[in-house]
C-alpha cells in the first residue's frame, strides 16, 4: 500500500526533526553557546567546562521536559478527543489541572511554602483526586452517556477552582505568585530525577494506547458501532480516561497547567495523517514534543534576562491557529 | 410446525424478551426465532420498537426479562469479542467528526478477531481489499469515509461486516436515506454474503420482496410473522401501519418460488 510508506517515511522524518530540533534548542539560553559546543557536550569531550555543564545539567533535562510534555499533552488530547468524540476535549477539560493546583494552594495555605518536590507532589495528589472524583461519578453511572461525562468533569474544574480562588483570597501573595507558575506553566524546575515519572508513565500509557488502537478508531463510528465491534465501550472509555489522566496528572506536577497543546496538535496532525494508522498517535506524540520544544526555545529568549510563561505562547498560537483555521474553512466554503 | 423447525435450525432465538426505560415498556414478550440461512426482515410502524429489539440482539441493551440465544447460548454469557465474531451490525447513520479512510473502516471488521498487540497482516490487508472490491469500492480505498455518499458508506459497513466473518448479520433500517437504486443495491450485496440476515425495513415493498420471512411489530409486541405473503395483508397494514392499501402480486417471483406481494397505497382518504 503506498498510503502505509507514505505514513512511515512520514514518521521517520518526524523522528529525525524531533532529534534535531532537541539537538539546536540546547544551543538556546541565557549564557551563548553555539551548536559547536552543544556537540562537545553531548559526546562529553569536555565534561568539566561551565558551558558542558549548563547544557548537561540545566538544559538538556529543560529539553527533555519540554519535549514529554508536549508528546504527552498531545497523545493525551488525541485519546480523550477519540473516545468522547469531541474535537474540544482537552486534557484540561476534567478538571485534572484545577485539581493539581487546588493541591498546591492547599499545601502552601495549611504548610507553607514547600520544597519544589512537596509541591510537585501535592499537584499530583491534588490531580489524582480530581481524576478519582471524575471516574467515580463516571463509572457510577453503566450506561452514562459521553455529554454527562464531559459535563461532570467541566463541573468538577469549576468546583476546584472555586476552592482555590477561595483559599487564595485569604493567603499571602507568596502563594499567589506560586500559583500562577502552576497556571501558566514552566519548564524551569526540570530536574534529571524528576524526569523519570514523567517518562515511565508516558511511555507505559503510550504503549497501551497503540494496542488499543483498533479499540479506539471503532469508538470514533459511535458506541454503538463500536458495541458491535466486540468494545466494551463503558469500561473501555473510562480505562482510556485513566490512561490520558495519568499523563496529564504527572506533566502538570512537573511543569504546571500549559494549555492549547493538547487541544491543538491532534487537530493539526490529523490534517496530513488518518488516525486510523497506528502512526497517527506516534506522529501526534512527535509533533506535540517538537512544539513544545521550540515553544520552550522562545520562552527563554524572547525577552533577554527573563523568561516567558510558558502557557502564554502556546495560548497565543493556538488561539491564532485556531482563527486562521476557522477564516480558512471559511474561505473553503465559499470557493465551493 | 413452523415452530417445530425453528427449533431446530435456529440461530437466534428471542425468548420472551422485554425491555423498559425508566417506567416505560419498550418491548414486552417478545419471541422470535431466526432459521440459520434465512433472510428475515423486520417491519413496525416508527416507535414500535424495531431497533430497541435489534439493540437487545447485538447486546447494545441488556434485556430487562427473557433471553437471547445465539447458538443455544445466552449471549450474555458470551465475550464480547466473541460474539462479535458471530453477529456484525449494519447501523442506519454513524457520527462524522473524524478522518478514518474507506480502509481504515473496513478493516476495523478484524477488531475482534485481533488480539492487543497483533499487527494487520499481508493476509488481513488482502481480506480487506477483497471485501472493499466485493461492494464495489476499490476505487474509493484510499478515501476519507466522510467524503462517501450515503450509498457507499453503507457499503462500506457491508465490507466491514465480510471482513469480521460472521454466521448473523443485523441490519437496522440500512436504506432509509438512500435511493431506489442503492436499496437495492445493497439487499442485494447482503444477500451475496449468504449468511443469516436479520434487517429492519422501513420500505414495506422492499422487504416483501428480499426477505424469505418478516416479523410484524407493533407497540413493542410482535403480531405477525411468516412468509411476506402470508403477513403482508391488507387487513394487516391497516391494523399495524395504518393505511389504506391493496395488496395484489408482484409479476416477479422470489428465488424460493414463493409469490411476491406488492403493496399499493391509496392517498387522501383522511
Amino acid at each position: 500500500m503506498t498510503v502505509f510508506s507514505n505514513h512511515t517515511v512520514a514518521l521517520i522524518a518526524a523522528l529525525l526533526c524531533a532529534l534535531l530540533s532537541l539537538f539546536i534548542a540546547l544551543s538556546f539560553g541565557a549564557a551563548p553557546t553555539s551548536l559547536a559546543d552543544v556537540y562537545q557536550s553531548l559526546t562529553f569531550s569536555n565534561e568539566a567546562s561551565f558551558t558542558s555543564r549548563i547544557i548537561l545539567e540545566l538544559r538538556m533535562p529543560r529539553t527533555l521536559l519540554a519535549f514529554l510534555a508536549g508528546s504527552g499533552l498531545a497523545i493525551a488530547g488525541l485519546i480523550l478527543q477519540t473516545v468522547t468524540r469531541n474535537p474540544l476535549a482537552d486534557p484540561y477539560l476534567f478538571g485534572i489541572s484545577s485539581g493539581a493546583s487546588l493541591g498546591v494552594v492547599i499545601l502552601m495555605s495549611f504548610v507553607g511554602a514547600g520544597a519544589g518536590i512537596a509541591l510537585s507532589g501535592a499537584a499530583l495528589t491534588g490531580s489524582l483526586v480530581a481524576m478519582g472524583l471524575l471516574i467515580l461519578i463516571a463509572g457510577s453511572q453503566r450506561n452514562a452517556q459521553v455529554e454527562s461525562m464531559l459535563l461532570a468533569g467541566v463541573a468538577l474544574s469549576f468546583l476546584f477552582s472555586a476552592f482555590t480562588s477561595l483559599l487564595l483570597y485569604w493567603s499571602d501573595p507568596q502563594a499567589v505568585a506560586a500559583i500562577l507558575f502552576w497556571t501558566l506553566g514552566s519548564f524551569a524546575k526540570a530536574q534529571w530525577q524528576s524526569l523519570l515519572l514523567p517518562v515511565l508513565v508516558i511511555i507505559v500509557c503510550t504503549i497501551i494506547m497503540l494496542g488499543f488502537r483498533r479499540q479506539l478508531n471503532a469508538m470514533l463510528l459511535g458506541d454503538e458501532s463500536a458495541t458491535t465491534l466486540g468494545v466494551r465501550v463503558h469500561r473501555f472509555r473510562i480505562l482510556m480516561l485513566i490512561l490520558s489522566s495519568l499523563i496529564t496528572a504527572v506533566l502538570v506536577a512537573n511543569c504546571g497547567g500549559i494549555g492549547f497543546v493538547g487541544l491543538m496538535v491532534p487537530h493539526i496532525v490529523r490534517f496530513f495523517i488518518s488516525q486510523g494508522s497506528r502512526v497517527g498517535l506516534l506522529m501526534t506524540g512527535l509533533v506535540g514534543g517538537i512544539f513544545m520544544v521550540w515553544v520552550d526555545v522562545l520562552a527563554r529568549s524572547l525577552l533577554s534576562n527573563q523568561e516567558l510563561p510558558i502557557g502564554v505562547i502556546t495560548a497565543a498560537i493556538g488561539s491564532l491557529f485556531f482563527l486562521s483555521i476557522l477564516y480558512f474553512r471559511k474561505r473553503q466554503l465559499v470557493v465551493q | 410446525m413452523h415452530t417445530q423447525t425453528a427449533k431446530k435450525t435456529a440461530l437466534l432465538t428471542v425468548n420472551n424478551v422485554s425491555w423498559r426505560v425508566g417506567n416505560t415498556l419498550i418491548l414486552e414478550h417478545i419471541n422470535v426465532s431466526i432459521e440459520r440461512g434465512k433472510f428475515v426482515g423486520l417491519i413496525g410502524p416508527n416507535g414500535a420498537g424495531k431497533s430497541s429489539l435489534l439493540r437487545c440482539l447485538y447486546r447494545f441493551n441488556q434485556p430487562s426479562a427473557g433471553e437471547v440465544k445465539f447458538n443455544n447460548t445466552d449471549i450474555w454469557q458470551l465475550k464480547s469479542e466473541d460474539y462479535a465474531k458471530q453477529v456484525a451490525v449494519v447501523l442506519q447513520e454513524t457520527p462524522s467528526q473524524f478522518n478514518l479512510s474507506l480502509f481504515d473502516v473496513v478493516a476495523l471488521g478484524l477488531t475482534p478477531h485481533k488480539t492487543l498487540f497483533s499487527s494487520t497482516t499481508q493476509a488481513d490487508k488482502q481480506k480487506i481489499a477483497q471485501a472493499i472490491s466485493h461492494v464495489g469500492l476499490e476505487s474509493h480505498s484510499t478515501q476519507l469515509f466522510d467524503s462517501l455518499s450515503g450509498g457507499e458508506k453503507q457499503r462500506a459497513f457491508i465490507a466491514r461486516a465480510i471482513v469480521q466473518q460472521p454466521q448473523l448479520l443485523i441490519m437496522d433500517e440500512p436504506t432509509s436515506h438512500l435511493d431506489v437504486k442503492y436499496q437495492i443495491q445493497l439487499m442485494e450485496l447482503a444477500k451475496s454474503l449468504g449468511i443469516t440476515v436479520f434487517a429492519s425495513f422501513h420500505d414495506l415493498n422492499l422487504a416483501a420482496a428480499m426477505c424469505d420471512e418478516l416479523v410484524v411489530i407493533k407497540n413493542g409486541k410482535v403480531v405477525d410473522a411468516g412468509k411476506p405473503n402470508k403477513v403482508v395483508t391488507e387487513q394487516m397494514l391497516d391494523e399495524v401501519f395504518g393505511v389504506c392499501a391493496q395488496v395484489s402480486t408482484h409479476p416477479q417471483v422470489a428465488t424460493s418460488g414463493e409469490a411476491i406481494p406488492h403493496i399499493t397505497y391509496y392517498y387522501g382518504y383522511q
